[in-house]
């Protein structure tokens, strides 16, 4: 009971309050309300309903927006990127975003605080003894699977209090997403909270108990993943999971249509 | 064989200037992408101050600081209350620069003149050094070509042997990732601009050292950045190296031997680079 009345009272870590974000004259989320407390997160939707805005809202990475992102209770809205990052948002984006003329130990050097934290260059080596491998390679050279541990390296080097992983499935062999996953599981048990944004529901609900379902723009349904994944006729109302449903799925033209 | 060797040197010591004010700006232009058509200026404000500091302080290294520290100073203005505003506007960028030249152009008018200047750089400097065939070369000359050798080796270990350089090169690749991992983008930009226009600055007072100062120098510098750049690759170190070279001979040779079509020779050059590598001998593709 105690433990209870603990969660229910704790700052969240996020708190996102009737977010409006828009492109231009394009709104792409509406009202959106999310809450990541220390326990995980997953956004799942298909593609084009406004995930990747979302990680760019909460980032301050482009889109201008209305509402309310609570930060441990400091407003984001209105903040360029990098202090809301110095703040402890680290962002592992889609397509990675590996800058393709660093090496490996350059991007690590990046973000190397050199202080004694959590998340140190050896350790992150440790973790990806593939990158230590691939040290003076540049971005560029590097596989999908490797670009993906780098991005997920140096979010992580920067000891972030909220981790934000836009797609990271996206693209890589299933035995790299398994190994993925358990990094992921690894880190959690450290007490980073993480905001994870997938497609892939198995990958979300290995991750995270807590699911939100993404529909145009707004947050359609926020449930537990064990109950998404007995309910096939949800999965394929709001995420068109099931028969015949994969071509039909809404393409990326629905993505920046006003609405 | 005598007129050959001296255009040869005549282009390297010109090479070794170009390559200072186009090092600045290929920090600026190729690295940060601001469209900063005011380099020139920046050259020319240089030398204007360092020949006042020179001349009333006696001392030509007083008036080589002066030229670099205050160049610096003005273009971390410029970029910071100008430039950066409007950073990602090609177009606008480039008006804002060119005006900035012409106000600047008018005002060294007013105040100084259309007379040519030059310095006294000290004795250990001037003078001349023997050399075989050609007999007797001037040592400032081969004193810009030292310095053009140190500025590069030092630009060269900042950007990829520092923090520094590595956040230079991820803004290059990637500016919205970089600030997302907390890098002030824009700050480091305004301090990038004030290392380039203190190069500039500082080869203001080189080249009014070796050559003279007098208006329209600015165009030329710029113009003459602007083709290293582009023969050598847009953010390419090694590139303006060989960029300044190739000009610099070309020119200098050309002077040498074909006066009166010396002049096209660069611009054939550029026309050439472009027609069969549109990112420049050593650019990389974008």
């Amino acid at each position: 009971m105690h433990f209870i009345w603990e969660t229910m009272t704790e700052t969240p870590v996020l708190q996102i309050r009737g977010l409006d974000a828009r492109y231009g004259t394009s709104r792409i989320l509406q009202g959106i309300d999310l809450t990541v407390r220390s326990e995980p997160v997953a956004v799942i939707g298909r593609n084009g309903m406004g995930k990747t805005t979302l990680c760019h809202a909460i980032m301050g990475m482009g889109p201008i927006c209305d509402g309310s992102i609570r930060f441990d209770g400091v407003e984001l809205v209105g903040r360029p990127s990098h202090q809301i990052a110095k703040r402890g948002i680290s962002l592992v984006p889609q397509g990675r975003h590996i800058f393709r003329s660093l090496t490996v130990e350059e991007h690590l050097q990046l973000v190397d605080q050199r202080r004694p934290r959590r998340w140190t260059r050896d350790r992150v080596y440790q973790v990806f003894p593939r990158l230590a491998e691939r040290r003076q390679s540049t971005g560029s050279a590097l596989s999908g699977g490797e670009q993906q541990m780098l991005a997920v390296g140096r979010a992580l080097l920067t000891n972030p209090r909220l981790l934000i992983m836009d797609e990271p499935s996206e693209g890589l062999a299933p035995i790299v997403v398994d190994k993925l996953v358990a990094t992921l599981q690894a880190v959690l048990a450290e007490g980073t909270a993480l905001l994870l944004i997938e497609q892939n529901l198995s990958v979300a609900a290995a991750v995270s108990e807590r699911l939100a379902v993404m529909v145009v723009g707004r947050i359609a349904l926020e449930t537990s993943a064990r109950e998404l994944l007995a309910d096939t006729d949800t999965q394929q109302r709001l995420l068109g999971i099931g028969a015949a449903a994969g071509f039909a799925a809404a393409g990326p033209t629905d993505v920046e249509r006003p609405m | 064989m005598k007129l050959f060797l001296l255009a040869t040197l005549n282009g390297i010591t010109v090479a070794g200037l170009y390559f200072i004010v186009a090092i600045g700006f290929t920090l600026i232009f190729g690295l940060m992408r601001v469209i900063n058509l005011a380099h020139g200026s920046l050259y020319i404000l240089g030398a204007y101050i360092g020949y006042d500091v020179a001349t009333s302080t006696g001392n030509w290294y007083l008036g080589l600081a002066a030229g670099g520290v205050s160049v610096a100073l003005a273009g971390l203005l410029i970029q910071s209350t100008l430039l950066d505003r409007i950073q990602g506007q090609e177009m606008r960028q480039s008006l804002v620069a060119i005006g900035l030249s012409i106000v600047i152009a008018d005002l060294l008018l007013a105040r100084y003149g259309g007379l040519a200047y030059q310095f006294d750089p000290p004795a250990i400097l001037y003078g001349s050094v023997p050399l075989p065939i050609v007999r007797a070369y001037p040592t400032f000359r081969l004193v810009v070509v030292g310095a053009a050798v140190i500025v590069g080796l030092v630009i060269w270990l900042l950007v990829y042997r520092t923090r520094f350089g590595i956040i230079i090169r991820a803004g290059v690749d990637d500016r919205p990732m970089l600030s997302a991992l907390g890098v002030n983008v824009p700050l480091v930009s305004i301090l990038v601009f004030g290392l380039g226009a203190g190069l500039a600055g500082l080869a203001g007072v080189v080249g009014g050292s070796a050559l003279s100062i007098s208006p329209g120098e600015d165009a030329r510098y710029l113009l003459s950045s602007l083709v290293v750049v582009i023969v050598g690759g847009m953010g390419s170190l090694s590139g303006t190296a060989i960029g300044a070279l190739l000009i610099g001979l070309a020119e200098q040779i050309g002077l040498a031997y074909f006066p009166t079509y010396s002049v096209i020779v660069s611009f054939v050059i550029m026309a050439a680079v472009l027609a069969l590598r549109p990112q420049g001998l050593m650019g990389r593709p974008e």
